[in-house]
């Protein structure tokens, strides 16, 4: 992977998400939610935070990468932070090495740096591209079916 | 079988045919077997030897066996020879038996498997034809130019196909592995409607309006530049989704979606995008999409221009009976191909009355007979059973479904395609996408509608499982579907509804073409009539309301009248898409001054 070089525009500051369980739905779905609603409405242990980058894969595959904000004394954080600061400029790939018995990540880089072209980066902004990946799963009232689950009220279909 | 039958007939017919028309039939061939099929005689017959009946019994103690009967048929009603008591078609036999759901593989590009002759006798292990080049001489026998060949050398191939044929006879009541044994009696009862039936019907054809359709082919780039200025949502942009002589684009509509801001359009599992009809049905929502739905459902009709039509302006489609794995038709090149407002090219003679009769949301009244659920009859009972699904799920708290369909149309449209999504066992995230609302709301409403119908819901699952189990499953009459290993399941889902659907609409057929009451074209769920009088339009309605109770257990699966047309009445689909695209077409011409002048009153 790769995440925009450019730090300021294309990193956004840190976040507040939750994890939504939605019948009909094998895994539980991210959510991002206002700060002030989780921490109104919303035990601590259960509300997210990180940063999100704009990352891309070799075949112009774009998503937001999760940027660890918090806790970077932990090994698995600390790790993911020095791939996501190398990828600015590197192909990266980050493996777990649970399997080994170490609690990190290893990070490689791509035996050539040109053996992908570099990203041809999309031009809209961070906000937009956040507003597009979160469509419907943005939490910024109190009646957004989302939160309405995790605090056990009755949903309206209307 | 041949306890049954003193005689049976295997035969086929050769004949020339021109797009639209009827056969000109050329000569037959037909070996008489007796009671253990073993040969008795042969006929013969050319051109001008025919008579006014068959030199072989087609009475209720003979067989009439021939693959693809209702071409034979056709020829049988063109040479004014009464039809066969009972009819075996090979065709049908060969359908039923190869009919198999195989494994769900969304990024395996599967070529439909042809279903010939040639092809049946290959599944059963037949060789054969091997001096002929098949296809070459039906080509040209069809196009008139047999000449060529000259008249033994037509009969001995249409010899080879009766012989053929007889060893195919053979083949399908014995069966062999991965080939079931054919159930005559069934297929006798099938070939009823998809031979004699199919005959009949497409011997009627449909009246088109030639003046004008062939006005539309004269100035069809005038036609096609107003179609794409009208409905094409990207038209005038610097990358629109058709070109301008009507030419689709799967990338530009892709990025069209991209420039919009669609991000959530259905894709299939192999990640390309979902062009289907339903995948545009579902969303209608996005604005501009249910106009490029009908734009891409006209288009083809008008810049293809496929249709067959007869000298005497009758376009005669092919019904291909069975030719879906549910059972149902797979009619092609008619109007009912085509957006609904392409079909303002029908005009009946001013002597005849066109009717279009329906049934009534069809699909969910055989869901609601076959599953038992009581809720879901009392639903469809109400007249309404969009109403009612629209109350039970919470999107509507008006009692009165009249008042509601009246003031609140767009929910009414997403209420049926709520229901067909449920019914079709549509999971949380297509549902959302469809709606346009968070997935939460689209489980919330699956969940409301279990609450409300459980009955239907375990009766869904136990047949699917059923199925699974006995590697099939079959329509209330018996039209079987096979199962191989890991199938989709929603096409089992599917299965029920729509082959209890066309099993309605073959009884109904049946039973109108035996009344007398012949219609001119079969649609799913709407039978065309063209009759001079009333009473029989009424009597049809009866026969197909009958035909509804019984498939559906004693439930009335009401008949209604979509289009009553009379004095010469063009067919207008009554939906604003419709009548917006035909206004379009009539004011393209009329640009162009095409258009006859009316004269000033």
């Amino acid at each position: 992977m790769r995440l925009h070089p450019d730090e300021a525009a294309y990193w956004s500051p840190e976040l507040c998400f939750v994890n939504v369980p939605i019948k009909g739905q094998k895994r539980d779905t991210l959510h991002l939610i206002d700060e002030d609603l989780a921490m109104s409405y919303l035990p601590p242990a259960r509300i997210l935070r990180f940063r999100l980058a704009l990352a891309a894969k070799p075949n112009a595959v774009f998503f937001l990468c999760h940027v660890p904000s918090r806790n970077q004394d932990n090994s698995w954080n600390g790790s993911n932070l020095q791939a996501c600061e190398q990828a600015k400029t590197l192909w990266t790939l980050v493996t777990s090495r649970k399997e080994e018995g170490v609690e990190a990540y290893k990070i490689d880089s791509a035996r050539d740096p040109d053996a992908f072209p570099d990203p041809n980066w999309p031009t809209q902004s961070l906000t937009d591209l956040i507003s597009v990946t979160f469509a419907r799963r943005m939490i910024e009232s109190e009646d957004h079916p989302a939160l309405l689950r995790l605090i056990g009220a009755r949903q309206s279909t209307s | 079988m041949s306890e049954n039958f003193g005689t049976v007939v295997v035969c086929d017919f050769e004949y020339e045919s021109a797009p639209g028309e009827l056969c000109d039939v050329l000569c037959m061939v037909a070996h008489v077997l007796d009671e253990h099929l073993r040969h008795v005689h042969t006929v013969r017959l050319w051109r001008g030897e025919f008579g006014s009946t068959p030199q072989f019994d087609v009475g209720p103690d003979a067989l009439f066996v021939a693959y693809s009967a209702w071409a034979e048929m056709t020829c049988f009603k063109v040479l004014g020879w009464p039809f066969p008591v009972h009819i075996f078609d090979q065709h049908t036999a060969h359908l039923a038996a190869s009919n198999i759901l195989l494994p769900y593989d969304p990024d395996q590009v599967r070529k439909k498997l042809r279903k010939r002759l040639p092809d049946a006798c290959r599944a059963y292990g037949i060789e054969g034809w091997e001096k002929i080049n098949k296809d070459t001489i039906a080509e040209e026998i069809g196009a008139g130019h047999w000449a060529k060949y000259g008249r033994e050398q037509v009969l001995e191939y249409c010899e080879e196909d009766v012989r053929m044929s007889v060893r195919l006879l053979h083949a399908q009541l014995r069966g062999r592995p991965g080939m079931p044994r054919a159930d005559v009696e069934r297929v006798l009862y099938w070939s009823n409607y998809s031979t004699k039936c199919i005959a009949l019907i497409q011997a009627r054809g449909i009246p088109i309006d030639m003046a004008l359709w062939n006005l539309v082919q004269e100035n069809k780039v005038a036609v096609i530049g107003e179609l794409l200025r009208q409905f094409d949502p990207s038209y005038g942009s610097d990358d629109p989704i058709y070109t301008p002589e009507g030419e689709w684009s799967y990338e530009r509509f892709e990025r069209w979606l991209i420039r919009t801001g669609v991000v959530a359009w259905p894709r299939l599992d192999s990640g390309r995008l979902n062009i289907d009809s339903d995948a545009f049905r579902l969303m209608y929502h996005v604005p501009g999409i249910e106009a490029l739905h009908a734009l891409r459902d006209s288009l083809g009709f008008i810049v293809k221009a496929r249709l067959p039509i007869g000298r005497d302006g009758r376009n005669r489609p092919s019904l291909f009976p069975f030719g879906t794995a549910t059972g149902r038709n797979a009619h092609a090149k008619s109007p009912y191909n085509a957006h609904a407002g392409m079909r303002g090219f029908m005009m009946f003679p001013r002597d005849a009355i066109g009717a279009y009769l329906d049934w009534r949301t069809q699909e969910i009244g055989v869901a609601a007979a076959l599953s038992g659920d009581t809720a879901l009859m009392d639903a469809y009972r109400t007249g309404d059973v969009y109403h009612a699904l629209a109350f039970v799920l919470g999107f509507t708290d008006d009692p009165d479904p009249v008042s509601w369909k009246k003031h609140d149309p767009a929910m009414r449209n997403r209420m049926k395609a709520l229901q067909l999504a449920i019914s079709y066992g549509m999971g949380v995230p297509s549902l959302a996408r469809g709606l346009d609302r968070h997935p939460l709301i689209a489980s919330e409403i699956i969940e409301r509608h279990k609450r409300s119908y459980p009955r239907f819901w375990q009766w869904r699952a136990d047949m699917v499982q059923t199925a699974m189990l006995k590697r099939r499953i079959e329509s209330v009459f018996g039209w079987p579907l096979h199962i191989s290993t890991s199938p989709n399941q929603r096409t089992l889902y599917n299965f029920p509804m729509q082959a209890g659907a066309a099993e309605m609409l073959r009884l109904a057929t049946v039973r109108l073409c035996e009344a007398g009451v012949v219609p001119i074209m079969l649609i799913h769920d709407g039978i065309l009539f063209e009759e001079t009088e009333r009473e029989k339009i009424e009597h049809a309605k009866e026969i197909m309301r009958q035909a509804g109770r019984d498939v559906c257990d004693g439930l009335t699966i009401d008949a209604e009248v979509d289009q009553m047309l009379e004095n010469g009445a063009r067919y207008h689909d009554k939906r604003p898409m419709a009548q917006q695209m035909w206004q379009t077409v009539m004011r393209a011409l009329d640009a162009v001054g095409a258009m006859p002048k009316r004269k000033a009153s």
